[in-house]
C-alpha cells in the first residue's frame, strides 16, 4: 500500500482555500440581509449555515482543482 | 406529563412567575384559586365526597382525590355502584391508599344513611340526571361528569334543580381548568386572533367502543356497552364532542343558533345504534362556524381544535399559537430558496398560471411553555374549594349546560336532518 504524505505547506494551503471558501459565505450572508432586509443577528445566529456554505465551496474548489490537475496530466503526457 | 402532581398553588406560582395572572383574572371560576389560601386540616374542615359510577372514568377521578386527599383535606367516604366487579376494585384502590369508604349499591341509600358534602358522578350518561336531581334535592353538591344527561329535557331539568335548590352543579369539562386552554382563551378574548372566522374541531379515533361483556346476554351487552346504544348515549356527540363544543362556545363567548349535521354507521356494523362518523356545523350569530367532525375508523388527524381568526390560529391540544404574518425566514436561507426555485422551477398545477395553495411551513409557538399539570385534578380542587365557599361560578354551570344542550341538538340535526336552532323552553 502506497503511504500518502500531507506536507505542512500543502495542509497550509488547504486550511487558506477554506479559510477564502469561509469569507465568501460571510459575504454571501451578509448580502442576503442585506437583499431580504433582514436582522443583522443573523451574521452569527446562522454561523452554522454559514460554515456549510462554506464547506460546501471548498469541496466544489477541491473537485475543480482535481478535474484542472486531471486535465494537465493528460495534457502533458501527450 | 410529570410524575409530581402540580397543585393549584403550584398552578398560581407559575402563572404568576410567567406574567398569566391575566388569564386567572379573566376566568371567573378559577377566582376561588386566587384566594391563595390552603384548605383548613381541621376535621371539620374536611369535604366528604361520595363516588357514584365506579367504572373506568369513576376509577380515573378517584385517582385524582387520593392525591388531592392531604393538600385539599378531601376524604372518599363513599362508593355506590349496581356493577359489583367495578365497586370491589374501586374499594381496592381504596383501600390500597389506606382509606375505607362504606360501600353502597343504591345510590338512594346512599343519600339516606351518609352526609356527604358532594358527590361525584361518573354512571353512563342516561343515568346522571336523576340522580344529579336527587343528590341536589337533599342538599348535596354536584359534580356530574360530561355530557350532562341523555335528553334536551332531563338537561334542562339537572339545571332546573340546580337554580332551585341552590347546590352546587359542575360538570367536568377539565378544559375549563387546563392552563394551555384559559392563557389561549385569554389572548382569543384580547383579540390577539382578530375577527374569528371558523373554528373547526375534530376527533378521531381508530378503535372498537365495544367492551368484553363477561356473559353473552343481551342485557350485559347494553349495560356494559352501553356507549353504543341510543337509549344511553349519543355516541361521538355526548362522549367526545361535547367537550368540543364547549370549547368553541367559549372561545366564541356565544351560543350558537343553529346546526347541521349527518352521520352515518359506515364502517362497525356490529350491531351497535350510534353512528361511528360524524360531521355538523354550528352557526353563531356574529357569522362564525364551528365545523365538526367525528370518526373511529381512522386516527390519521387525532384530536384538535383549531380556533381561526383574521390574524392567527390557536391550535389548543398541540398547543400552538401561529400569527398569520409568522416572522420572515432568515435572509440566507431566503436567498438558497430563490436560488432552488429559479433553478428547479415550479411544479405547475391546473395551468401555467395557477399554483397549490398548501399551507406554508411554520411551527408556530407554544400557547405556554409549561404543561405538566392535570386539568382533571385542578378541576376537582376547584370542586372541593367551591364545596368549602358554598357557592361555584355560575359561569361553569353554564358552559356545561349550554355545551351538552347543543350536543344533543346537534344529535337531533343529525336524525331529522334539518337546520335545527334552540327551542326557547331550553335558552337560560
Amino acid at each position: 500500500m502506497k503511504n500518502i504524505i500531507i506536507t505542512g505547506s500543502q495542509l497550509k494551503r488547504e486550511f487558506f482555500i477554506w479559510f477564502v471558501s469561509f469569507i465568501v459565505a460571510v459575504a454571501v450572508n451578509v448580502y442576503s440581509i442585506i437583499k431580504y432586509d433582514t436582522s443583522w443577528t443573523e451574521l452569527y445566529t446562522h454561523l452554522g449555515y454559514v460554515v456549510m456554505i462554506s464547506i460546501m465551496l471548498y469541496v466544489a474548489l477541491w473537485a475543480l482543482r482535481g478535474v484542472f490537475l486531471l486535465v494537465r496530466k493528460i495534457a502533458r503526457k501527450k | 406529563m410529570q410524575d409530581k402532581y402540580q397543585s393549584r398553588r403550584d398552578f398560581l406560582k407559575k402563572m404568576a412567575l410567567t406574567g398569566s395572572m391575566a388569564t386567572l383574572a379573566a376566568s371567573p371560576w378559577l377566582s376561588v384559586f386566587g384566594q391563595n389560601s390552603m384548605a383548613g386540616q381541621k376535621p371539620s374542615d374536611r369535604v366528604r365526597l361520595a363516588v357514584i359510577g365506579t367504572g373506568g372514568r369513576g376509577k380515573q377521578l378517584m385517582r385524582h382525590l387520593f392525591e388531592l386527599k392531604a393538600s385539599n383535606n378531601v376524604e372518599i367516604a363513599a362508593l355506590c355502584d349496581v356493577y359489583e366487579p367495578h365497586l370491589q376494585e374501586a374499594a381496592k384502590m381504596c383501600s390500597e391508599q389506606d382509606i375505607k369508604p362504606v360501600l353502597y349499591r343504591d345510590y338512594t341509600d346512599l343519600l339516606n344513611k351518609e352526609k356527604v358534602d358532594g358527590v361525584i358522578i361518573a354512571t353512563p350518561l342516561h343515568q346522571h340526571a336523576h340522580i344529579a336531581i336527587d343528590c341536589m334535592k337533599v342538599g348535596i353538591d354536584v359534580f356530574c361528569e360530561k355530557s350532562m344527561a341523555r335528553t334536551l329535557d332531563s338537561t334542562k331539568a339537572m339545571y332546573d334543580a340546580h337554580i332551585e335548590t341552590g347546590k352546587i352543579l359542575q360538570i367536568g369539562h377539565q378544559r375549563l381548568f387546563n392552563p394551555v386552554y384559559l392563557e389561549g382563551m385569554n389572548r382569543i378574548h384580547e383579540g390577539d386572533l382578530g375577527q374569528l372566522g371558523q373554528l373547526r374541531a375534530y376527533w378521531h379515533r381508530n378503535n372498537d367502543w365495544r367492551r368484553p361483556v363477561p356473559d353473552e346476554t343481551v342485557a350485559m351487552d347494553r349495560f356494559i356497552n352501553w356507549r353504543l346504544y341510543k337509549e344511553y348515549s349519543a355516541g361521538l356527540l355526548t362522549e367526545l364532542m361535547s367537550h368540543q363544543i364547549q370549547v368553541a362556545n367559549w372561545a366564541i363567548q356565544k351560543t350558537p343558533v343553529a346546526v347541521t349535521g349527518t352521520g352515518s354507521i359506515v364502517f362497525w356494523k356490529d350491531g351497535r345504534e350510534v353512528n361511528d362518523n360524524v360531521a355538523l356545523i354550528y352557526s353563531y350569530d356574529d357569522g362564525t362556524q364551528f365545523i365538526y367532525d367525528s370518526m373511529t375508523s381512522n386516527k390519521k388527524y387525532g384530536l384538535e381544535e383549531q380556533i381561526m381568526g383574521h390574524k392567527g390560529t390557536i391550535e389548543f391540544e398541540t398547543n400552538r399559537y401561529y400569527t398569520e404574518t409568522p416572522p420572515p425566514a432568515p435572509g440566507i436561507i431566503q436567498m438558497i430558496n430563490d436560488m432552488e426555485s429559479g433553478f428547479f422551477g415550479k411544479a405547475m398545477i391546473g395551468g401555467a398560471s395557477w399554483m397549490p395553495e398548501t399551507a406554508a411551513t411554520y411551527n408556530g409557538e407554544p400557547i405556554i411553555e409549561d404543561t405538566d399539570f392535570y386539568d382533571t385534578g385542578l378541576q376537582l380542587e376547584g370542586f372541593a374549594s367551591y364545596i368549602r365557599a358554598g357557592r361555584a361560578p355560575e359561569a361553569l354551570t353554564r358552559e356545561g349546560y349550554n355545551a351538552s344542550i347543543w350536543t344533543l341538538l346537534g344529535e337531533a340535526a343529525i336524525e331529522t336532518g334539518e337546520r335545527l336552532t334552540l327551542p326557547e323552553k331550553y335558552i337560560i
